[in-house]
């Protein structure tokens, strides 16, 4: 074991201050708003703590220490075309003011207010299938860093999972969004400071260094180590698809919760404006931990997933290591709450109740609860804690048995494209290109998933798949350009074709701030 | 671009990333702080989130 009673007294504190903290946030839940946005009241400096919190999961820190563990310096473009893109949406508020002035607090409720119910529903099956996948390793990644960091025995790998899911599923079933609120401040908080004091460490350890580790990635990977575009595994397709990816990623429902949650479009593009100055550090940092993982051990044939944490627990000292604990603990929490959160009213507001809505005819008008004829604000939310349980189970099972085509940044990114591709054309097409109608919807979105569907499933069985589709089922850059180019070009395709038939409904953003 | 330009400029890079991320970390924490203490107290009076957010308004 790599630490002392005072570390883990540290965490102990945290993680019950938390449960309390949950406990409290029960009073204030009083309808399906406050559960999923907070009563759309966070302030402007509250939305930028709670999204970096969100972005900055423990399994980001895992995820991006394995790209530098594997990759070296390159993956720092991530952070680069991060910082462009946050910076260009927190200019020009692009999605983000327009999606928060219709009020929406899920991006398939869009669909219905600028398409129809049908739309809705399969936007929302997909971005469950999308977001559930996405979030599978979640857990897994989560546990190997506490066994890793802790030393603990690697088998006992799953039982730490399964104790770390039943924690956040109680904190979540409390309070919702305000729960979650309140982790990612203390996350927030917790973890920069971990951030600061483990860096600190590492540019001062004997063995590590800036030197040292710039020395370590030359040795093990040459210079492709920090040519991102001589780089195979990166390339302009990459850099491309991230700089693409980082426009449309906003619509992610775990990210696009906060600025949902904020009290005015205005509110929004700023908080997008403040914290693009964090995303470069959010990447970088972990993916500095990776590099510097590489150079302690000086063995690249490592699981890096168990690297990076090792490294950590033995160079911290007593009391700095509880702190990054409590902070990387606060981070598995603050991630799951919210992506716990966020998918299971994915699943409830645009799956189960449209088809509650669809059943009972009703009208397709959404009520002052904001509802939409299906279910009552109330069963919403009984409904909602249910599915929140049901993911938390899917989630150990899934973590306990999937092994990974690629690295986990990855899947997370072919998984997330799923859902990306098509809402090039439903979201960002709809709300700013006036002939977007519903076949094109439709077409957008089964399109656009099929390219990253198609690579997880023939990835496991390329014997099956003839020669010159290959590229689409072994390269994981070219599929999500592709998807995201099919997802635009169905929506501009099949809209042109078919305005007379399906004229298109308008939406109005004259008095938007 | 060569490869030690690429080092040099991976350099520039992190540690302006870094400054940047715990300036800002460091101003939002202590401007949010006053916020996390408001929802706290609300929470205790067992007020909904929906009327905070509204009395905040309002004031």
């Amino acid at each position: 074991m790599h630490l002392s009673w005072i570390d883990y007294a540290i965490v102990f504190v945290y993680v019950g201050g938390t449960i309390v903290a949950g406990t409290l946030a029960r009073g204030a839940i009083k309808g399906i708003s406050d559960f999923l946005v907070a009563g759309r009241g966070l302030k402007t400096h509250m939305a930028v703590a709670t999204m970096v919190s969100t972005g900055l999961g423990l399994v980001t820190v895992m995820y991006m220490a394995e790209e530098g563990f594997k990759y070296g310096f390159v993956p720092f473009v991530f952070g680069l075309m991060a910082l462009i893109t946050t910076v260009i949406i927190g200019r020009t508020g692009f999605i983000v003011s327009r999606l928060r002035h219709l009020q929406v607090m899920t991006v398939p409720e869009f669909y219905e207010l600028k398409y129809t119910r049908g739309v809705r529903l399969l936007g929302g099956i997909i971005l469950t299938l999308a977001g559930t996948l996405n979030m599978g390793l979640f857990p897994i990644l989560g546990s190997k860093f506490v066994v890793g960091f802790t030393g603990l025995d690697k088998e006992y790998v799953n039982y730490v999972m399964i104790g770390m899911l039943l924690i956040v599923v109680f904190y979540t079933l409390m309070g919702g969004m305000v729960s979650v609120v309140l982790t990612d401040f203390a996350q927030f908080v917790l973890l920069s400071l971990g951030f600061l004091f483990g860096t600190y460490i590492i540019l001062n350890h004997p063995q590590l260094g800036w030197d040292n580790l710039v020395q370590a990635v030359q040795v093990h990977k040459g210079d492709v180590g920090f040519d991102p575009i001589a780089n195979p595994g990166y390339g302009i397709s990459m850099i491309l698809f991230l700089f693409c990816v980082g426009l449309v990623g906003v619509v992610w429902q775990p990210e696009m919760m906060r600025p949902l949650s904020a009290e005015s479009p205005k509110v929004a593009r700023r908080v997008f404006w403040i914290a693009a100055g964090t995303v470069m550090g959010r990447a970088m940092v972990p993916m500095f931990w990776g590099i510097a993982a590489l150079a302690y051990f000086g063995n690249p044939e490592l699981d890096p997933h168990y690297a990076m944490p090792e490294m950590l627990g033995k160079i911290l000292p007593i009391g700095i290591a509880g702190l990054l604990m409590a902070g990387m603990f606060a981070a598995f929490m603050s991630t799951h709450d919210s992506y716990l959160l966020a998918w299971s009213g994915v699943i409830v507001r645009d799956v189960v109740s449209p088809i509650k809505a669809m059943l009972a005819k009703s009208g397709g008008e959404r009520e002052a609860d904001g509802t939409w004829g299906g279910l009552s604000s109330e069963r919403e939310i009984y409904w909602t804690r249910a599915i929140v349980v049901i993911l938390a189970a899917f989630l150990a099972i899934f973590g306990a048995l999937y092994q990974l085509p690629e690295t986990a940044f990855r899947f997370m990114y072919v998984t997330g494209t799923i859902y990306f591709a098509g809402c090039v054309g439903t979201v960002a097409l709809g709300l700013y290109w006036k002939k977007a109608n519903t076949p094109g919807a439709y077409c957008a979105l089964i399109l656009g998933a099929l390219v990253p569907l198609n690579f997880l499933i023939m990835n496991e069985n390329q014997h099956l798949v003839p020669e010159f589709l290959l590229p689409l089922v072994e390269n994981s850059n070219l599929v999500g350009i592709t998807s995201l180019a099919l997802g635009g070009l169905a929506m501009l395709v099949v809209a042109s074709l078919t305005q007379r038939s399906h004229p298109p409904r308008p939406l109005d953003f004259s008095n938007m701030e | 671009m060569d490869v030690e330009t690429w080092k040099t400029l991976w350099q520039i890079v992190f540690i302006a990333a870094s400054v940047l991320f715990y300036g800002i970390v460091i101003a939002v924490a202590y401007k949010a702080f006053g916020d996390v203490v408001k929802m706290i107290r609300n929470m205790a009076a067992g007020r909904g989130a929906s009327e905070a957010a509204a009395d905040s308004d309002r004031t």
